[in-house]
């Protein structure tokens, strides 16, 4: 009961804190103590926050779809729309963003959802991979940044495609038939809340998508606190010695990618900012890469998939899309 | 089963992830209130942030109670138990002081502006972006037909926006290449943040056809290292979804700047002439006249982007 009690007021004084915060923030800026804090933090701050701030309405639809697919579509329903070939299968999922265009946040809980409800795991992959770069918004994006040179965006979502569908292949060849999300100790909650009387579902379906958001909250902070720092430490000026370099330089902005955690429909604007030191290669590298994984959605990967999945698929992503730009540009650009 | 022994347990997780909800509320009220929002992310994805207060007010409202009705019983989500609940009081401090220090920083250094030191570390195209020669050249081919004539034109309206106005929308491809030809025409370019990257990437790629013309444009100053006394950058950040994605936009300019510190809002005048700078041939302001300004409301400029018909 006192441990209740301790719990209670702390919980009661957390409000205070927020309440005071929300009414008195400007008031406090005045004391001495925040003038010795490095500018860097606020930088830092300010960087964190802006990704929070895009990331989070983001999480909230992935979470609602999710809860949405998991009270609505059957298993059947996936199981009739997709074709029985699980080679065939893999090009309508990789459309699939062209319909839904669902950002890299958003995309995981969904995608965890849709394998749950029988969705094969090599497909629910491709989904995952392609729709945040196949999809509308992303390209219009593309081709506005790359207005001098038009045929980036195409590339760009040609690259994509041909990426996530050959990654599919390599997670079908090696994870076919397993469970490649986290287990859970479901054995008999299952059999437990199908005689339990049903609340309102409308209830549930909210409990539901706040206890996710949560589950996926702390990996978004903790990513976007990562991505944070290395915006406002990574001189990225050091990497154009490199740009120019074909063999090395698409590896670069592969990392510069994943460590940025740019979303997908504004990271052409960041990789046009490197203009002509680098490579096209390496910028279309960081196009496809940067979407499909980087720091911010490896650790919601690792919150929802097996450890080894989540390892095995950051070592083939990286891997097919840098032999696959490398490819593209001995074909096209010489 | 594990869930019904710990009763006591979730109704404080409940609880406490309630409060941090409606803490994330009241940090996003104020945001909106004191309109520092618009220094973290672009005014487009603001409709997401009011999406997401009334999301965060429903959910908090429903936990808070949901905690306190004492009926832990009732609710079985169909999720096949994925949720787990940090099993240790140190787990959960961990977990909640996740959430809990970045909404007091945010409620406390929210209003502070990118400046040089985030704009060193990043790339700043000055010259144009165009990689293959030929279209250069065909641009600028077109470019030098233009530019003969002569009428004596400001670019765009310089309708002042307010802060809280919504981001413009994007231009068509036509009124794009309207612009274009409405700069070529112009002798006096006034550099309007409303079109900012666009007018920016209209005199960089076509800058054989702009140079003689008069130029005003403000932004903060910044010096890249090889920079000698008289030179400086006139930057902005541009951004297109949030301040994470924002790139360094700018004009080099020279004259009489050596006095003037980084950081500080300057608005200048120009005739537009050509320069090299790291092997590249980028236009570069020589400096007329030059005024110390306030920093504005609105620091940020805002890449509205073409759209593609």
């Amino acid at each position: 009961m006192i441990n209740r009690m301790i719990k209670d007021s702390l919980v009661f004084l957390l409000f205070c804190l927020f309440l005071f915060l929300f009414l008195f923030a400007e008031e406090l800026k005045n004391i001495s103590f925040f003038n010795r804090i490095p500018g860097v933090f606020f930088n830092v701050n300010t960087i964190f926050l802006s990704i929070i701030l895009e990331a989070i309405p983001f999480i909230l639809l992935g979470v609602f779809v999710s809860a949405v697919i998991q009270s609505f579509v059957s298993e059947n329903v996936i199981r009739r729309v997709l074709p029985r070939n699980a080679y065939l299968a893999l090009i309508p999922a990789a459309l699939l963003g062209i319909i839904f265009p669902i950002c890299e946040c958003a995309i995981v809980p969904v995608v965890r959802r849709l394998i749950k409800k029988g969705m094969p795991s090599h497909v629910g992959v491709v989904f995952m991979l392609s729709a945040p770069i196949l999809n509308p918004v992303v390209y219009a994006s593309t081709y506005f940044a790359f207005k001098s040179t038009p045929y980036v965006a195409n590339a760009r979502i040609s690259i994509a495609f041909i990426c996530s569908i050959m990654i599919g292949l390599i997670i079908y060849r090696r994870f076919k038939g397993e469970n490649i999300l986290k287990v859970q100790k479901e054995a008999n909650h299952h059999i437990d809340h199908h005689h339990h009387k049903r609340g309102n579902k409308l209830l549930e379906t909210l409990y539901h998508a706040s206890d996710e958001l949560f589950d996926t909250g702390k990996y978004l902070f903790i990513g976007a606190f990562l991505a944070s720092l290395f915006q406002a430490f990574l001189d990225r000026n050091v990497l154009l010695s490199i740009g120019s370099s074909t063999t090395v330089a698409p590896f670069i902005m592969m990392g510069l990618g994943y460590v940025l955690s740019v979303c997908s429909s504004a990271d052409a604007f960041v990789a046009s900012s490197f203009g002509s030191t680098f490579t096209e290669g390496s910028i279309l590298a960081f196009l496809v890469f940067g979407p499909m994984i980087d720091i911010k959605n490896t650790l919601i990967l690792f919150g929802y998939f097996k450890k080894k999945f989540v390892i095995y698929l950051l070592v083939v992503t990286p891997l097919i899309v840098y032999v696959t730009v490398y490819v593209f540009q001995l074909i096209f650009i010489s | 089963m594990m869930r019904s022994n710990k009763v006591q347990d979730f109704s404080f997780h409940h609880l406490i992830r309630g409060t941090i909800l409606i803490g994330f509320m009241l940090l996003l009220f104020k945001l909106l209130l004191t309109n520092n929002i618009s220094l973290l992310i672009a005014p487009k994805m603001i409709r997401f942030i009011y999406f997401t207060l009334f999301i965060c007010l429903i959910l908090g409202v429903l936990l808070i109670l949901r905690g306190t009705s004492g009926k832990n019983h009732s609710y079985h989500c169909d999720c096949d138990g994925d949720h787990t609940y940090p099993s240790s009081f140190g787990k959960s401090m961990f977990l909640y002081l996740l959430f809990i220090i970045p909404i007091t920083t945010g409620f406390l250094f929210s209003n502070n502006v990118l400046g040089s030191s985030v704009a060193m570390n990043r790339t700043i195209k000055l010259g144009s972006s165009s990689q293959v020669p030929s279209q250069t050249n065909t641009l600028k081919n077109s470019a030098k037909g233009a530019s003969s004539s002569n009428t004596t034109q400001t670019a765009s309206a310089t309708n002042t926006q307010s802060v809280l106005d919504n981001q413009p929308e994007p231009l068509t491809q036509k009124e794009y290449e309207e612009l274009k030809n409405q700069l070529l025409k112009a002798n006096n370019i006034n550099i309007d943040d409303n079109q900012y990257v666009n007018i920016m990437n209209i005199i960089q790629d076509n800058l054989s056809a702009m140079i003689g013309k008069t130029v005003t444009t403000k932004g903060f100053v910044y010096r890249e290292k090889e920079f000698m006394q008289n030179q400086i950058i006139v930057a902005r950040f541009g951004i297109t979804c949030c301040v994470a994605d924002a790139s360094v936009y700018g004009m080099m300019a020279k004259g009489d700047v050596a006095a003037l510190s980084k950081d500080k809002w300057v608005q200048i005048t120009g005739k537009i002439e050509q320069t090299q700078f790291n092997g590249e041939t980028i236009p570069v302001i020589k400096i007329s006249q030059l005024s110390k300004i306030t920093a504005p409301k609105q620091p940020y400029v805002f890449d509205v982007g073409v759209r593609i018909e």
